[in-house]
């Protein structure tokens, strides 16, 4: 019976290990700040040609009133615009957002086909691989700096 | 009391069989398509034509795009390497309606990022132009006060033609690229057929 329960036992902690880094690997790009926390952020990789990229995140309030995220900034592109994707009719269409809204107790997913941060003026451009470190201005909430991976999505 | 059973059975495998194991024949688009030349990332002049034989996967976008135009790129990359040794007999065109911001060498790197078969095009704003009308694709200069400069309001969809330079149908990747897959491999199979 001992051999038993100490295999078990063994079972138990590895599966305790493994999604501890299973965690750690989600929130990689965890970082909080006056009540709003980022996560699960990435760079889009792009040719080395490309003149713009696309940053994607979640950014989750733990706050009681609105927020707002008004600008953000990198050391690798020449300015950083909040986009976002409308799609109307057959087209999609590109929309600039001045301050984006952050709900008080809610989150705001920026992804692909939707908000997203736009890069602008790649100096150079990221390569798959490495890292961006983006600082977010919000209204309330401070300056955080969040280090996003930059890699190509799943499927490509 | 057995025979209504395997009757109701044998239904079943029937309908099945013609459901599952058949596909049926991709229609033809009598509305757009045709024949087109412009210039292209292998640094002359391509023309639909020369591609006869060969499955053509066409979208059209610009490489200052930061969201759709590389998801569908990198989508297409991901549909031509799940074709295996089928893969050369696919061509994935990418045309640009941006030809002042990409000349045929940014359209040739912005290409091998995805995959080095995948051929750039693009031309003159009338060139272009008369391409998308088509194809019946929609696009939009517009500028939003972003540093980036203009940027385009487009449809995002990607176009199959057959082996004889024929429209067949076209898909919206946002929903996926089960449909693609599928219908390049339905042509594939007629081909080969053939």
């Amino acid at each position: 019976m001992k051999p038993l329960l100490g295999l078990l036992s063994i079972c138990v902690l590895a599966l305790v290990f493994v999604s501890v880094d299973v965690l750690d690997a989600d929130n990689s790009t965890s970082v909080s700040s006056g009540g709003i926390s980022v996560q699960q952020g990435w760079v889009r990789a792009v040719p080395w040609v490309a003149k713009n990229t696309a940053a994607y995140m979640t950014i989750i309030s733990s706050r009681t009133d609105n927020d707002q995220l008004l600008s953000a900034s990198t050391p690798v592109a020449e300015s950083v615009e909040v986009h976002r994707i409308v799609k109307t009719g057959r087209m999609m269409e590109m929309q600039r957002v001045d301050d984006l809204e952050i709900p008080a107790a809610g989150e705001v997913e920026l992804k692909p086909g939707g908000y997203h941060l736009m890069l602008i003026g790649l100096k150079p451009v990221p390569a798959e691989g490495e890292t961006v470190s983006l600082t977010l201005h919000f209204k309330a909430a401070g300056a955080p700096v969040v280090d996003l991976p930059v890699r190509r999505p799943a499927g490509y | 009391m057995l025979w209504p059973i395997l009757g109701l059975l044998y239904c079943y495998l029937l309908v099945g069989q013609s459901a599952w194991g058949q596909q049926e024949p991709l229609p033809y688009d009598q509305t757009f398509g045709g024949d087109f030349a412009l210039q292209s990332s292998l640094g002359r002049t391509l023309s639909l034509q020369e591609l006869r034989g060969k499955v053509v996967v066409l979208t059209f976008g610009y490489t200052s795009c930061p969201d759709i135009c590389p998801i569908t790129l990198g989508q297409l990359g991901s549909v031509y390497k799940g074709l295996g040794d089928s893969a050369s007999e696919v061509q994935v065109l990418f045309v640009s309606f941006d030809p002042s911001r990409d000349s045929s060498e940014q359209l040739k790197h912005y290409m091998d990022f995805f995959d080095s078969s995948f051929i750039g095009l693009t031309g003159t704003d009338e060139q272009v132009e008369k391409v998308a009308d088509q194809y019946g694709v929609f696009y939009l200069r517009r500028d939003i006060g972003s540093a980036a400069g203009y940027t385009f309001n487009h449809t995002s969809y990607v176009y199959l033609i057959d082996q004889a330079g024929k429209l067949r149908t076209f898909y919206d990747l946002n929903e996926g690229s089960q449909g693609l897959i599928t219908g390049v491999k339905s042509l594939l199979q007629v081909g080969a057929a053939q």
